[in-house]
Formats: structure tokens, C-alpha cells, sequence
């Protein structure tokens, strides 16, 4: 059952999304929502839309019905490239960064902005890179020679040039060594405390409900269930059925 | 064929060189633009001859007005990429993720559309367009144009600017990721449409640029476009269909042997060395003799 | 032998009918547009022929002119080299040359795909269209090659001179066969796996068929045709001119095709005939040195966004059933 979702102090709103990929009806009437500053998980196996949801949200796929808000204003049909102006940053599995680029040319296409002025970038990349000081030291090469950590790093660093309200992340754990993993977590935190909400579609059941504070999780395109995170643990019930193997 | 070659007369070889060179820089330009937006659009721009053509026109009616050669070459790049901006915004923007079998009908249509409108705008007669530099120099036996050589430094330094403006201003670096990212230019804040629009537009003003340069050398009428859009599209063919790097390398390399081709056939059928080089290539090569991945 | 179900019926009855006009058209039409209705019926010819590769192979291809011009140009050498004139020996150096060509862009076509294809298949048509035009012993360069038209002989029975009527005829009966004889080779098993080519050629190859033979075949018998095309107007006109071989008539074929619907065999054909009629309107309409290209080029830009099916593309499962 679908709740209602209209909550007025909600950053993204997601209200009975339905998308189709030709005849594969991947969102059956998806509805979420995630406030300003939160970290909110979206949980759920292979395929049951995750990925389609937030690329929806982005602008990247056209949703047959539903809406998707952004602070109480429809954005559907809106490109990419407005909402990416408006504050929504997204991080897609596989990266995605771009390779004959530099490292220093990936960050730029999210800097150079209008209004930023020189101080404000030096600032944004010296936080960036005292987080991330491999990247620092990668600045003139080129992104496809980086490791799949380093990428997602620079993934993730590009994401914050935009200075987004809220940043879709897609399963940025996926294929990182463990040392990795826990960066991964250590930048969502901080991202957190600077007040950026993180919609996290991830497969790391541990990370997701350390790290958020509300749970949605899908199964074959719809939200079965949601929940503070702090009603979870890995043995629970819930996560079993929807997860387990 | 030692004895053949050795029977040509060395000065004569040096100015074929001479032209080749010139002839090809001139190539280069419009090839490269093809290549930029054949690269980077995906759109086969038929049209980019007309644009050729039109840009000469324009430089034309500029230096009547004016006198003023390179007022006409600016007027020239700014009015056609004006033209190709508006061209792209009204066919090209409505068909993008449709078949790109349509782009190469439009600007098909467009090349028709185009050519026609020069006929019956500037009508038949050929018009002539002075050169900026009316000086000699003594090349062997010839009295050589200084203004050939200057058509060669002025497309080399074109081109080279462009290649600056792509590897290091905001909106190359914007053109480079949208090439290799569509999607992900977008989810940037990268206004990708727009740059659509801007190569094209770019594209088409280095075509405006090269007619106006190569002008002086030629009579001015509506069909001067068809010719070199044929020889571009090898150019960008043997040079590895966008590769910016490899046309310019096939645009010299093709010129050159034309040139030489002509000490012993006339011009209209030293023609045939671009076919056969082309052939060559789809036989031995088909991604593109010189190609670099740029 | 099945029943013949309710489409079918429809499909023949209206076919008889068209051909009745077509028949009846050359007496009772004024000689201008009888003459006009021989010529539509040429030109449908030859987009048609290019249908079967743009239509229904999916491959996109300019190089239509080189077999339209070598047919006219083989029908030409026919009709000068033997006398008198034989129109069936004309057929046979057209469909050669056109052959020949054929063979050549066929050969390519199985190395190179969309849109390198089409843009060296334009190329392909310039190299023939520099030979013609240069080679001026041989084909007359610019001039082309005037010649007489033959007469219509049938073995040893019949043999006399055409006259508007039975060349129209004639015409129309070669164009008839060869319709028919398409259509049926688009709906044989041949003709799917093409359409299976055009749709994902990918898929077809993994499935397991030779992409290449089909290809190979396709562009032959599409040369073949247009060939047979370039013949009928080396006839009909009694001249062979290089500014057929240009690649602008290739361009001209495939605005056929776009503007009559691609895939269907006779959208081309009418597309010919919309495009020829329209441009003989306005010519007539504001006078002979109008510009006709600029406003029928901008039709065709607009078909191609707007109504990218063609005129008759909504029909094309109808008619292809």
C-alpha cells in the first residue's frame, strides 16, 4: 500500500512513478520521498528498479505517469542538465567519470558554474582533495588510468563541484576493496553533516543502515516497505524477505 | 618510374609541393569541421559545402562593401555560424535519437535548398574576390603568390586555435565530455543541447572561413561547394571518420598526391588519386588511414 | 490453392484498377502528360528499386545514380555499336554495366555499415560520374551520347516503330513486371530475412544467416533494376547525359523514397510522381526559372521530421501483407 507522500518539507518527492522500457514494466507506482539533509536507503535485490528510480528522479527517464517533485515543484520532463543547476547531483553505478578527461577537467565540468567565483572553487577542490588526497595527486591524468576506487572517488568528488542539495548515489560500494568501502562511508557522513540529503541505492545492507536515517525498500518496481533505520538490523525479518538470498 | 620522376624538373616538384600544401591546409579546415561535427553530433552534414560556398558569398559582399578582406573572413564565420545554429535549432535539434539515416536526408535537403537559393539569389556569373595580399615572390621560375602561403598559415592557425579552445577552455572541455558522455554531460549541469548547437554552428563557420580564404583563388558561384564537400568526406573518410588529428594528416597527404598528379593529367582527372586513395583505404584500412583517437 | 481472404482481394482489385488507368492513360491524356506519366513511371523505376535496399534491407545507399547511368549509358552503347538499334540487346549492355557497378558497391557494402556506407556509396557515384564526363572518346564527356530509338521488335513476328502509345506501354509493362516481381521477392522468405537485416542485423547474424550473401543479393538485384530504369530513359529520350550519373540523382531517388514512405514498393513510385508533379506545377505556376528545389526542399525537410513514413508508409504493413 502506497502512503501518502506529500509532505511539503520534502526535498525529492516521488509520488506513484510508473516506467516502462519498451514493454518491461519496471516502476509499478513508486513513492518515496526524502527531506532535506537526510540520508534516506533504498534497499531492495537486482532489478527491481532501484537504478530506474533514481535515474528518473534525474531527469534521465521519461516516467509514463507520476510525479517527481523537487521542493514541492514538479520537475518531470525537465532535463538533466536544469535539474543538475537546480541541486540534484547524481552518481551512477559504474561511475561513469569521464575517461579521456583529466581528473582535473572531470571536477571542472562540475565547477565551472555560473556564479562560482575563484575563491569559491580553490575552496570546493582543496575539500575535495583533502578528503580524497589520491586525487590530488592524480589532478592531470587522465580518468580512465585511475583504479575503480580512485573513479569512484572522482565520481563522487564531481558530484559535489555541483554543490547539490541532494546527491543520488548508486551502489558506490559495488567492487571496492574493504579499505574503500569504509571512505565510502566516511564521505556520506560528511556530506551529511554539511547538510546534503543522500538518496543511497546500495546492496551493502550494514553501510545502508549505519548510514541512513530512514529505509525503503523495493521489490519488482514497487516500495514494500519503509521504515526508520533504526527499526532494522541485518536478521531482521524485513530484510530477509526482501533481500535475502 | 625512377626515370619518370627524374624527368620531372626539380622546381617543378617544389611548387607542386608549394601547392599541394596550400591546397590541402585549405581542405584541412573544411574537413575538420565536418569531422567535428560528424565526432561529435553524429550528423553527416551534407550541407557543409553550401556552407562553404554561402561563407564565400558572404566574404564577397562584405569586401564589395567594406574593402576589407579579414572584416569579410570575420563577418563571414559569424553570419554562416549563425546560419548553422539556426539550421540545427529548427531540423537537426527535433530529430536527435531518431535514425541517423534523417540527419543525412535534412542536410541533404538543406545542400539542395541552399545551392539553389545562391543560384537564383546571386544568379550564374562567377564573382571574383581580390586577394588581401596582391604581392609576388620569385619561386623559381614563378612569380608565386605571397597570399597561397598566407592561405596555409592562416588555416593552420585556425585550426590550431581550435585545438587550444578545445583542450583548454570551459567550453571545450564541455564539448570532450559531451562526446564521450552524453548522459553524464547532462546529469553535469552541462547544457548539452546548447553545445550540440554551438558545434555545429562552429563547425559551420570554420566552412565559411575556408570559402572565404580560398575565394581569391577561384571564381565565386553556387556549385563551388559541391566539389569540395565530395573531397572533405573522403578527407574525413581516410582520415578516421572523427578523428580531428587523422583529416588533417589525410587532407595534406590526399592534396599532395593531387598536385603531383597533375604534372602529368589534367586537373579534372587528377581527381581520380582521391578516389583511388579512398578505395585503398576501404579495402586495407576502413577505420581511416591516419586515424588518431582524439 | 488457399481462399483468397478479404485483403488479398482489395490488394488485386485496386492493382487492376491502377494498371487499367495506367493503360488507358496515353489515350485520352494530352501528349505533354502522357508523355509526363511515362517518365513518373521511369523514374518510380528506380526509387523503387532503390526501396528494396533503403526500404528493406536498411542500407542507405546514393550510389543509384552509377547503375541508373550505366544502364542509359550500356543501352546507349547498344544502341550505337549494332544497327539497327535492338531495344532487348539495349536491355541486356544496360542491365550489364549496371551489373558491374552493382558488383562493385556490393562488394563494399558487406565491409562497411550505415552511415560509412551511404556516404562512400556518394562517393562511388562521383568516381563513375568523373569517368563518364572525362573519358569524352568513349562516352562523349559532357556532351553525352545522342543515339536513335530502336523499334519495338517481338522476334520475327512484330517489328516497328514505338510511337507515344506503345512506349508508354512498353514502359508500363516492364515497370508492372518488375513491381511484381519485387513484390514478390520481398514477401519470400528472401525478403523477410532482409527485413530481419534492416530491423537488427545483429540479431540476424547470430541467428546464422550469411548477412553478407543477403546484402550481396540485395544490392545486385537493386542495381540491377535501376539499371533497367537508366535503360527505359536512354530510350525513351534518345540521349545519355553524365548529369544522370551525378550523385544528385541518387539524391532525387531517395527524396523519392522518404517522400512516398520507404518499405512499401509503390510509395517510392508515388513519391516520384508527387515530387515531378509538384515541381511542374510550380514551374507552371511562377514561371520556368523559379527555384522549385527551394520550396519542394523544404517539403522534404519537413516530411522527413513531421511525416517521416512518407505519404504511403501508414499503409506499409498493408501493403506488404
Amino acid at each position: 500500500m502506497s502512503e501518502a507522500h506529500t509532505h511539503t518539507q520534502a526535498l525529492i518527492s516521488v509520488e506513484g512513478l510508473h516506467t516502462y522500457y519498451g514493454k518491461s514494466h519496471i516502476l509499478d507506482g513508486v513513492s518515496l520521498h526524502v527531506g532535506p539533509g537526510e540520508v534516506v536507503g533504498l534497499l531492495g535485490r537486482n532489478g527491481v528498479g532501484k537504478s530506474t528510480t533514481l535515474k528518473t528522479i534525474m531527469g534521465l527517464v521519461n516516467p509514463s505517469a507520476g510525479k517527481v517533485m523537487l521542493n514541492g515543484t514538479t520537475i518531470n520532463g525537465l532535463p538533466a542538465h536544469k535539474l543538475a543547476r537546480l541541486g540534484i547531483a547524481y552518481v551512477p553505478e559504474d561511475r561513469r567519470i569521464f575517461r579521456l578527461l583529466t581528473v582535473m577537467e572531470n571536477l571542472r565540468t562540475g565547477l565551472d558554474r555560473k556564479g562560482m567565483t575563484e575563491e569559491r572553487k580553490k575552496q570546493l577542490l582543496d575539500k575535495v582533495f583533502t578528503f580524497f588526497p589520491r586525487l590530488a595527486e592524480r589532478a592531470n591524468q587522465a580518468g580512465g588510468t585511475l583504479s575503480g576506487g580512485e573513479q569512484q572517488m572522482l565520481a563522487i568528488s564531481r558530484a559535489m563541484m555541483l554543490e547539490p542539495k541532494i546527491i543520488l548515489l548508486d551502489e558506490p560500494t559495488e567492487g571496492l576493496m574493504p579499505r574503500m568501502v569504509s571512505q565510502i562511508r566516511q564521505i556520506i557522513d560528511v556530506l551529511h553533516r554539511d547538510g546534503v540529503a543522500i538518496l543511497l541505492v546500495e546492496q551493502n545492507v550494514p553501510l545502508t543502515l549505519e548510514s541512513s536515517q530512514r529505509i525503503y525498500i523495493m521489490e519488482k518496481g514497487i516500495v514494500r516497505h519503509h521504515c526508520a533505520a533504526s527499526e532494522l538490523d541485518v536478521h531482521h525479518a524485513v530484510i530477509k524477505q526482501y533481500l535475502g538470498v | 618510374m625512377l626515370a619518370v620522376i627524374s624527368a620531372v624538373p626539380f622546381d617543378l616538384l617544389l611548387i607542386q609541393t608549394v601547392n599541394g600544401i596550400v591546397t590541402g591546409m585549405i581542405l584541412a579546415l573544411v574537413a575538420s569541421g565536418l569531422t567535428l561535427i560528424f565526432g561529435i553530433m553524429d550528423v553527416v552534414n551534407f550541407a557543409h559545402g553550401e556552407l562553404f560556398m554561402l561563407g564565400a558569398y558572404v566574404g564577397v559582399i562584405v569586401m564589395v562593401a567594406t574593402g576589407n578582406f579579414w572584416l569579410a573572413l570575420i563577418i563571414s564565420f559569424l553570419v554562416i555560424a549563425l546560419l548553422g545554429a539556426v539550421i540545427q535549432i529548427v531540423t537537426l535539434r527535433p530529430l536527435i535519437g531518431r535514425d541517423p539515416l534523417n540527419t543525412i536526408l535534412v542536410t541533404f535537403g538543406f545542400s539542395l535548398i541552399l545551392q539553389n537559393f545562391a543560384l537564383w539569389y546571386f544568379g550564374p556569373v562567377a564573382r571574383r574576390m581580390p586577394a588581401p595580399i596582391l604581392s609576388h615572390f620569385t619561386l623559381f621560375y614563378l612569380d608565386y603568390p605571397w597570399y597561397r602561403l598566407v592561405i596555409a598559415a592562416l588555416s593552420a592557425a585556425i585550426i590550431g586555435g581550435f585545438w587550444l579552445f578545445l583542450k583548454y577552455s570551459k567550453f571545450g572541455v564541455w564539448i570532450r565530455a559531451t562526446t564521450q558522455d552524453r548522459v553524464m554531460a547532462q546529469a553535469m549541469g552541462i547544457p548539452v543541447p546548447w553545445v550540440l548547437t554551438g558545434v555545429f554552428a562552429l563547425g559551420a563557420g570554420m566552412a565559411a572561413a575556408s570559402g572565404v580564404l580560398f575565394a581569391p583563388l577561384v571564381g565565386v558561384d553556387h556549385s563551388m561547394g559541391l566539389d569540395w564537400v565530395l573531397k572533405a568526406f573522403i578527407v574525413v573518410v581516410v582520415g578516421g571518420m572523427g578523428s580531428l588529428g587523422g583529416s588533417i594528416v589525410a587532407a595534406i597527404f590526399i592534396s599532395l598526391l593531387e598536385s603531383y598528379a597533375s604534372i602529368w593529367v589534367n586537373p579534372s582527372q587528377a581527381v581520380i588519386v582521391s578516389f583511388v586513395v579512398l578505395i585503398l583505404t576501404l579495402l586495407f584500412k576502413p577505420t581511416g588511414l591516419f586515424a588518431t583517437p582524439k | 490453392m488457399k481462399k483468397p481472404n478479404r485483403h488479398t482481394v482489395i490488394y488485386w482489385a485496386g492493382f487492376c484498377v491502377v494498371m487499367a488507368l495506367l493503360i488507358v492513360a496515353p489515350l485520352v491524356l494530352p501528349v505533354f502528360w502522357a508523355k509526363f506519366l511515362t517518365e513518373v513511371l521511369i523514374w518510380g523505376l528506380l526509387a523503387m528499386s532503390s526501396d528494396l535496399l533503403i526500404g528493406y534491407t536498411g542500407m542507405v545507399s546514393f550510389g543509384h545514380s552509377a547503375f541508373f547511368g550505366l544502364g542509359m549509358y550500356g543501352a546507349a552503347a547498344a544502341l550505337l555499336i549494332v544497327h539497327p538499334g535492338n531495344v532487348w540487346l539495349a536491355i541486356l549492355f544496360g542491365l550489364s554495366g549496371a551489373a558491374g557497378a552493382a558488383l562493385f558497391v556490393a562488394y563494399f557494402s558487406t565491409r562497411l555499415r550505415d552511415i560509412y556506407f551511404a556516404i562512400t556509396t556518394l562517393i562511388f557515384s562521383q568516381i563513375f560520374y568523373v569517368i563518364i564526363f572525362t573519358w569524352t572518346s568513349v562516352t562523349g564527356g559532357e556532351n553525352g551520347l545522342i543515339f536513335t530509338r530502336p523499334h519495338l521488335t517481338f522476334a520475327w513476328f512484330y517489328d516497328a516503330r514505338f510511337n507515344l502509345t506503345t512506349l508508354h506501354w512498353f514502359v508500363l509493362a516492364i515497370v508492372a513486371g518488375s513491381y511484381l516481381f519485387l513484390r514478390r521477392v520481398t514477401q519470400s522468405p528472401f525478403g523477410k530475412v532482409l527485413q530481419s537485416i534492416r530491423e537488427n542485423e545483429f540479431r540476424t547474424r547470430a541467428i546464422g544467416y550469411p548477412v553478407e550473401r543477403y546484402k550481396i543479393v540485395s544490392v545486385m538485384l537493386s542495381g540491377l533494376f535501376a539499371g533497367l530504369a537508366g535503360v527505359l530513359y536512354a530510350v525513351q529520350n534518345e540521349f545519355a547525359a553524365p548529369d544522370f550519373v551525378y550523385f544528385i540523382t541518387s539524391g532525387d531517388t531517395v527524396i523519392f523514397n522518404v517522400m512516398g514512405g520507404i518499405g512499401t514498393l509503390v510509395g517510392p513510385i508515388v513519391g516520384a510522381g508527387f515530387f515531378q508533379l509538384l515541381r511542374e506545377l510550380m514551374s507552371r505556376i511562377f514561371g520556368d526559372q523559379f527555384p522549385y528545389l527551394i520550396p519542394l526542399g523544404f517539403i522534404f525537410i519537413a516530411m522527413i521530421i513531421f511525416l517521416p513514413q512518407g505519404l504511403l508508409g501508414f499503409a506499409r504493413r498493408w501493403l506488404n501483407r
